[in-house]
């Protein structure tokens, strides 16, 4: 069966992506800026231990997403965990949770794209690919806002994301949905992404033909010793090895 | 301290509930509370039941136990919330759903025929609602996994139910999910068997909401104590 459809993963996969190095410097203060708020109990404590908190607390909303595949609106990430010890009023957190969400996703962690994105973009669209990204994401706007800095948005139809779905990959419901928007056929789908947690085993859930997985930072804090027996078709180091894998599965 | 029932019905709206909602109310202030989240079934059967009328107005049917509640409540100085105990047509799986919108029901008169993962993406642009799986070890009744929602109700007090709470609490804590206590009030035996501590008072779903999402389990109240 001839494939033409490829999904793609965001962050890890068409974006390499670090924590930074510093965020403990200057995260407080520009939290509180985004709240519009001085002299808060975020600035007010110590340093360390404000930024440990924060940390600690993420971490708890992590945990939570990792075990469910629910994804919970940022006014509520916000509120409910990371700031939950901080006591800054909920309209507050409310009025600017997208700017927290948005500072997470683009000052805590940096993003650039992979070497080779549009090669292998215009490779796929030559080919009458139809393409689409599912992102794992806490925000409404990063990854509309990250493609469309890159000059790659319009190559995909779709843009489905966890903050819209309320639902998160591995779920099948989320490849379901990107496919179904795209009026697309799940055995003509591959699945690109830089987790087996959350990608490999996703779309093989989902019923996708193919998964590859492309290794980036993020891969070895998502995929642990549970996720062991699943392995992808395919392993790449880079973006333009898929165009060969699309063109051998389309030749036999 | 303040005790709050979560899951409760009333002989108005639910079509197996036995006792009035003001009956209920005051039973439940006797019993020490400050106040109960009433949570009717939201079922195709239970709407069916109010006859042949437009889904507005089974909406407004719906919501009249916990208007004849909120009318008691001033008198009884108690807090009267409401949610509903969803059952979509995938399945019998219960949620309790807190934080909906009287216009968010009335918007959606499909809704009884989406799957979760549907009521989910439906539910995700809204702030302040939660969503747990009722009594999920129930007889027929199937644990979500991978699991969609926040939370499972981890204690259901209804005592002419098995509803294996032994096995919802470890799953939950496994995943860290939310949790709850209910008692599934419809008869006189059920009052006060479950329910939640709060350390300070809830007027609003939204209080109610984020409250509930720090329960710990030494919060919860079991067969009427903690």
């Amino acid at each position: 069966m001839k494939l033409d459809t490829v999904l793609f993963d965001m962050g890890g996969t068409l974006e390499e992506i670090k924590y930074v190095a510093d965020a403990q410097a200057f995260l407080p203060k520009r939290l509180e800026q985004v709240l519009g708020l001085e002299g808060s109990q975020l600035t007010r404590m110590d340093i360390h231990a404000c930024y440990a908190r924060l940390k600690h607390n993420y971490a708890s909303y992590r945990a939570f997403r990792e075990e469910t595949c629910v994804e919970v609106h940022p006014a509520m990430v916000w509120r409910d965990w990371i700031l939950k010890d901080f006591t800054i009023a909920d309209d507050v957190i409310f009025d600017h949770c997208e700017e927290l969400a948005h500072v997470w996703e683009t000052e805590v962690i940096t993003r650039r794209t992979r070497d080779g994105i549009e090669q292998m973009l215009d490779a796929l669209a030559r080919r009458d690919i139809h393409m689409g990204v599912i992102s794992n994401t806490g925000s409404f706007t990063q990854v509309h806002e990250s493609l469309k800095q890159y000059g790659i948005k319009s190559y995909f139809e779709v843009i489905v994301l966890s903050s819209e779905l309320g639902i998160r990959k591995p779920h099948p419901y989320v490849f379901h949905h990107a496919l179904k928007s795209m009026q697309r056929d799940a055995l003509r789908s591959m699945y690109v992404g830089d987790t087996i947690s959350r990608d490999v085993i996703g779309a093989r859930n989902a019923g996708l033909l193919k998964t590859v997985q492309i290794a980036s930072e993020f891969t070895k804090l998502s995929d642990d010793a549970s996720t062991g027996g699943y392995r992808p078709d395919y392993v790449i180091h880079s973006l333009m090895d898929l165009v060969p894998i699309i063109d051998e599965i389309n030749e036999t | 301290m303040y005790r709050y029932e979560t899951h409760a019905h009333t002989k108005e709206s639910s079509l197996c509930g036995h006792i009035a909602a003001s009956e209920g109310l005051r039973l439940y202030r006797d019993a020490g509370y400050q106040g109960v989240v009433f949570t009717d079934h939201f079922n195709q059967e239970n709407l069916d039941a109010y006859g042949r009328i437009s889904w507005e107005k089974k909406i407004d049917r719906y919501l009249a136990g916990y208007r004849n509640a909120a009318a008691a409540a001033e008198n009884l100085g108690m807090d009267v919330l409401w949610g509903i105990e969803l059952r979509l047509s995938e399945n019998d799986n219960d949620y309790l759903v807190y934080g909906l919108t009287e216009a968010f029901l009335k918007a959606h008169a499909e809704m009884l025929s989406w799957s979760i993962p549907d009521f989910m993406h439906a539910i995700a642009c809204l702030r302040d609602v939660l969503v747990y799986q009722a009594h999920p070890y129930r007889q027929g009744c199937h644990p979500l996994l991978p699991v969609v929602v926040h939370g499972f109700e981890i204690y259901n007090g209804n005592p002419r139910h098995d509803s294996h709470n032994d096995r919802a609490e470890r799953v939950a804590n496994e995943q860290h999910l939310l949790i709850l206590s209910g008692s599934d009030f419809h008869r006189h035996e059920d009052l006060a068997t479950g329910g939640v501590v709060f350390s300070k008072r809830v007027k609003s779903i939204s209080e109610f909401v984020c409250a509930a999402r720090t329960l710990q389990s030494t919060s919860l109240i079991r067969k009427g104590s903690l």
